[in-house]
């Protein structure tokens, strides 16, 4: 466009130039950008064409941007190419990584488009692709758009790094991790790796005793003491409670026990987690909130150079001072309205968008007393959510467990030995077990209850408030319609430090209900509602909303 | 002149040998001078009144409705009462500005004006009892169906409360762009005359750059007749949704579908005798008798008479009605006003309403500037009155006798009564020094046809 102006006024120049005979300054092209000077000239008609043209770019712009998009050759990839292809291995046709490196774009969307076409009409290449495949010719997709093609393209590309990663896992005996599940379902209820529980410390104990030794032991370490075993009998001498024999335990099992015993939990090399999906965000180039923006003021910058440009008021010719662009843009009525105009609608956008965030405390993330860790517990170690919060199937709390709880398993646990996360080192979060002693009065080296100790409750911070005037019921939601934690609580088991993950708004209480059918069939309550709606109505499936849901006196009496 | 074609039978709306710039001069006058200590003083009462309602209503919101004297079965007493008042008060500059107008009638050029400013202020005040009676004032805005993060809640069109809330807004903001354009060749008057700089400057953005050409001049009649035409459906319907807000209710002595326009024409009873108490002091202390004559005000007095009559109407048709529907809650609602514990304020709302305005059948009476001033306060009495009776003896004995009960206001509920006269008359009397209280130029557009002078002039000719 700034071409075409260029051209359109150096044509006029020449043209009154020869008409006119008038002097021209020598450097007049080059302030070009500046003055505008002779663009006002155009006719009404050139304007329009112009700004037209602007009005293209933008959306060629707009569409070349989607040149590419990977998430979108990804879909059609699985859903067309997979059968015969992977990305990283032979399968019926041949790997496709990399492949657009190996060929010619345009040859390929011609390939994959109509690949036996190609063939026949004797293309080299494409003849040698299909003696190299055993002869197995390819289905042709004429389907296809161009644009879809270089979408899989795209994906071929871009989704290189992932396989590779995961392919470099650690090569680790597979006992060790045999022997670790045997040990957590036998020993762990009394031994620790590290520390003394019920029974002594075992890691390294491989180093201590003999092999076979150990194994007599802990088959039956009764009948190896019977027997007269020294070490045995004095073992036995050392430790109050006696240790249960494990018959049932074979010799491999034994000997994986040992074995990951001799090793300890092996940190397990950090696998490049920097999940695929947000890879994949960041190689799509879909339209996001900010590049929308971005573009709206790109266009409208490029608008109101147009508009400069187009409308400046006549200046006469050889006039020293010309005014300059940003002048003209400054001082134009219509740019300005149009400002006023951004600036209204965006203050009216900041103030609601200020106005609609009162009250909604989404993202809640108060610091605990006790850095307890969801991610830990639910995710890794894969607690139910209801072995704690036991109530939410029965009441319309769903508490937080009392201490109880948390001692049923950290009276052996005292250590943590899990993944570090956060800022914090062993010491800290072994600290923040102490914590739970410190409030129940547990004796961790005595593995005992303190006698006489006044406990004291741990102050939770409540993350999750309603206003005391909604009724919301948990065994209701979780055990009537069956919700998944999840739904309402968010992804908790990824959760480190515990957050508030929906907005608890009642908009978005409601949305739910209006979308949410009930289960009727299953429910004996609403067994006899189903069956009448069915034969009257031939009604399936009814909303929350549609049971009376959406009623104030439902959730506010 | 001998083109002009007008009964002899008129009388002069503008006394005196006036000229186009007398006129100018005089309207501009209480603008151009200073005020005086009469003005001082009653503006100085005005303000103390209405800080004194200011008070009450900050006391209100602050403390809890509970400081009026409400009680569970007379929700609503003076609040609504004052409110119904304050509207039909409100109507009459409407119906003088836009009705009149309709029917051409040239004797509402002196007068509308200040009608109109009478309308806008008293709306204020009316706007005010819906907000201030909320017992979660700053939860005012659920009444607007505004997107939210409730599921976006919405209101409840059935209520007549809600289309109280579109009414009176609506109302308030045609009335006030009637108004405003009417303004601004008066405007544009004070402003070409100006000779403070400050004056100048304030009366140049009021005027909205006014130049009188023809063009605009033609667009401007366009503008007020369209206006004109919109605001007479909307002055019958506003006070019409204000009566629904009883009518549609099941009480006995509100359920009633004479309502609506006995509502109106109260509205225009009470707001053409608050048109008149206030002209009748203005023409005197803004030396304007000359274009408020007493023609002007024996025409206000036969609308109040006619109006006043179709209120008597109303009421004997309400009686028949009990009587004949055979309810006898109905009936009994009747009685009660008759001869209930509230039987003075029946008796005074009858005295005021049904028997004043008919002194005005005689000519002497209601040429009389003096009893007409008495009049029009005594029908505003009255009106107060039947709002009154309306309300709280309808509500106070219903149904459930177990729930009868009595109403006595407190003196919140009288302080912000007083508080919003207050209010209006700081807001009428800064506009009477600030405003061109008359429209000088529709008065010089009838100066010619209905000038005293002229008028003599073509009837000399004539003879």
């Amino acid at each position: 466009m700034l071409l075409n102006t260029t051209f359109v006024k150096s044509f006029k120049n020449d043209l009154s130039h020869i008409f006119l005979h008038e002097n021209i300054v020598p450097n007049n092209n080059e302030k070009i950008f500046l003055s505008m000077k002779s663009v006002k000239q155009h006719s009404p008609l050139s304007r329009l064409i112009i700004s037209s043209l602007a009005f293209l770019l933008f959306f060629s712009l707009n569409l070349s941007a989607q040149e590419g998009d990977a998430a979108n050759g990804e879909k059609i990839f699985k859903s067309v190419c997979a059968a015969c292809h992977k990305l990283d291995k032979k399968l019926v046709g041949p790997a496709l990584q990399g492949v657009t490196e190996r060929r010619d774009q345009d040859w390929l969307i011609a390939w994959i488009k109509d690949s036996p076409g190609m063939i026949k009409s004797g293309d080299k290449l494409a003849i040698q692709v299909f003696e190299e495949n055993n002869r197995l010719p390819m289905t042709a997709n004429p389907q296809l758009s161009d644009q879809d093609i270089i979408d899989v393209l795209a994906y071929t590309k871009g989704d290189s790094a992932a396989p590779v990663a995961a392919a470099s896992q650690q090569a680790a005996d597979p006992g060790v991790e045999l022997g670790k599940a045997v040990f957590k379902a036998n020993c762990a209820a009394c031994h620790k790796l590290e520390g003394k529980l019920i029974g002594p410390e075992l890691l390294k104990i491989t180093d201590k005793r003999e092999l076979s030794w150990l194994k007599l032991w802990i088959k039956d370490n009764n009948a190896l003491a019977a027997s007269g075993d020294k070490l045995a009998i004095e073992v036995q001498a050392s430790n109050p409670a006696a240790m249960t024999p494990f018959p049932q335990l074979s010799d491999e099992d034994i000997d994986n026990v040992l074995k990951y015993l001799a090793v300890g939990d092996v940190e397990q090399a950090v696998a490049s987690s920097a999940s695929s999906t947000d890879q994949e965000i960041f190689d799509n180039p879909g339209f996001g909130v900010l590049p929308t923006l971005a573009l709206t003021i790109l266009a409208f910058i490029l608008l109101s150079v147009i508009v400069a440009a187009t409308t400046n008021k006549k200046v006469v010719e050889g006039e020293e001072s010309t005014p300059s662009m940003l002048k003209t843009m400054i001082f134009n009525p219509f740019l300005r309205f149009l400002v006023i105009i951004f600036v209204l609608l965006g203050g009216a956008w900041m103030v609601f968008g200020y106005l609609f965030q009162i009250d909604v405390n989404e993202g809640y993330q108060p610091i605990q007393p006790i850095a307890f860790s969801h991610a830990v517990h639910a995710g890794d170690n894969k607690i139910d959510c209801q072995y704690c919060h036991s109530s939410a199937k029965h009441s319309k709390t769903s508490g937080i467990p009392t201490l109880n709880v948390c001692m049923n398993c950290h009276k052996s646990i005292s250590e943590y030995n899990g993944a570090l996360f956060g800022d914090y080192s062993k010491e800290d979060l072994d600290n923040e077990i102490q914590k739970i002693y410190d409030a129940v009065g547990w004796d961790k080296d005595n593995v005992a209850y303190i006698e006489g100790f006044e406990q004291k409750p741990i102050e939770w911070v409540r993350i999750h408030n309603l206003a005391d005037f909604a009724y919301y019921n948990h065994a209701q939601h979780v055990t009537v319609a069956g919700l998944d934690c999840q739904k309402c609580h968010g992804p908790v088991e990824t959760m480190h430090e515990m957050k508030q993950f929906s907005p608890l708004t009642m908009g978005w209480c409601i949305d739910c209900h209006r979308q949410t059918e009930v289960d009727m069939t299953e429910n004996g309550y609403y067994k006899n509602i189903h069956d009448q709606l069915s034969k009257k109505y031939g009604v399936e499936k009814i909303t929350e909303a549609q049971m009376g849901g959406l009623e104030c006196g439902k959730c506010h009496y | 002149m001998s083109s002009h074609y007008e009964a002899p039978i008129r009388r002069p709306l503008i006394d005196g040998d006036k000229s186009y710039h007398d006129i100018t001069v005089e309207v501009a006058a209480p603008v151009e001078g200073k005020a005086n200590k009469l003005w001082w003083t009653a503006f100085a009462i005005a303000l103390t009144a209405f800080l004194w309602g200011l008070g009450s209503i900050i006391y209100t919101i602050g403390t809890g409705i509970g400081v009026w004297g409400l009680n569970k079965t007379v929700g609503w007493a003076w609040d609504i009462t004052n409110f119904v008042w304050w509207v039909g008060i409100g109507h009459a500059g409407t119906l003088i500005s836009a009705v009149l107008l309709l029917f051409r009638q040239k004797w509402r050029m002196g007068i509308n004006r200040s009608a109109e400013a009478m309308t806008i202020f008293s709306v204020v005040q009316a706007g005010l009892f819906p907000v201030i009676h909320m017992g979660r004032v700053w939860n005012a805005h659920f009444v607007l169906p505004i997107p939210n993060q409730f599921g976006t809640l919405w209101t409840n069109f059935n209520s007549p409360l809600l289309w109280d809330v579109f009414a009176i807004s609506t109302y308030l903001s045609v009335s006030l762009v009637f108004w405003w354009t009417g303004l601004l060749p008066d405007f544009a008057m004070l402003r070409d005359r100006a000779v403070k700089p400050f004056q100048k400057k304030i009366y140049s953005l009021l005027s909205f750059g006014w130049s009188g050409r023809a063009k605009d001049w033609q667009r401007f009649e366009e503008v007020s007749l369209v206006l004109a035409g919109l605001a007479t459906p909307l002055v019958l319907s506003v006070h019409t949704i204000v009566s629904f807000d009883f009518a549609t209710s099941v009480i006995p002595g509100w359920h009633t579908t004479i309502f609506p326009p006995y509502f109106v024409a109260g509205a225009v009873f009470s707001g053409f005798a608050m048109v008149n108490t206030l002209l009748i002091i203005m023409r005197k202390v803004s030396n304007l008798e000359a274009y408020i004559t007493l023609q002007h005000i024996e025409l206000m007095n036969i609308v109040i008479m006619i109006t006043g009559s179709i209120v008597g109407c109303a009421y004997i048709t309400e009686l028949f009605i009990a009587w004949y529907s055979g309810v006898e809650y109905e009936q009994y609602a009747f009685l009660n006003r008759a001869t209930g514990p509230y039987w003075w304020a029946y008796l005074l709302m009858m005295s005021c309403n049904v028997f004043s305005p008919q002194f005005m059948w005689s000519k002497k009476l209601r040429q009389s500037i003096t009893f007409s001033f008495i009049i029009s306060i005594v029908v505003n009495v009255g009106m107060w009155f039947e709002r009154f009776v309306i309300i709280v003896t309808s509500l106070h004995r219903d149904y459930l006798p177990s729930s009868w009960t009595m109403f006595s206001p407190t003196f919140v509920d009288i302080g912000i009564y007083v508080g919003t006269i207050g209010f209006f008359f700081v807001l009428f009397l800064l506009y009477a020094r600030t405003f061109p209280v008359i429209a000088q130029a529709e008065v010089k557009s009838i100066l010619k046809s209905s000038g005293e002078n002229y008028k003599k002039l073509r009837d000399r000719n004539h003879e």
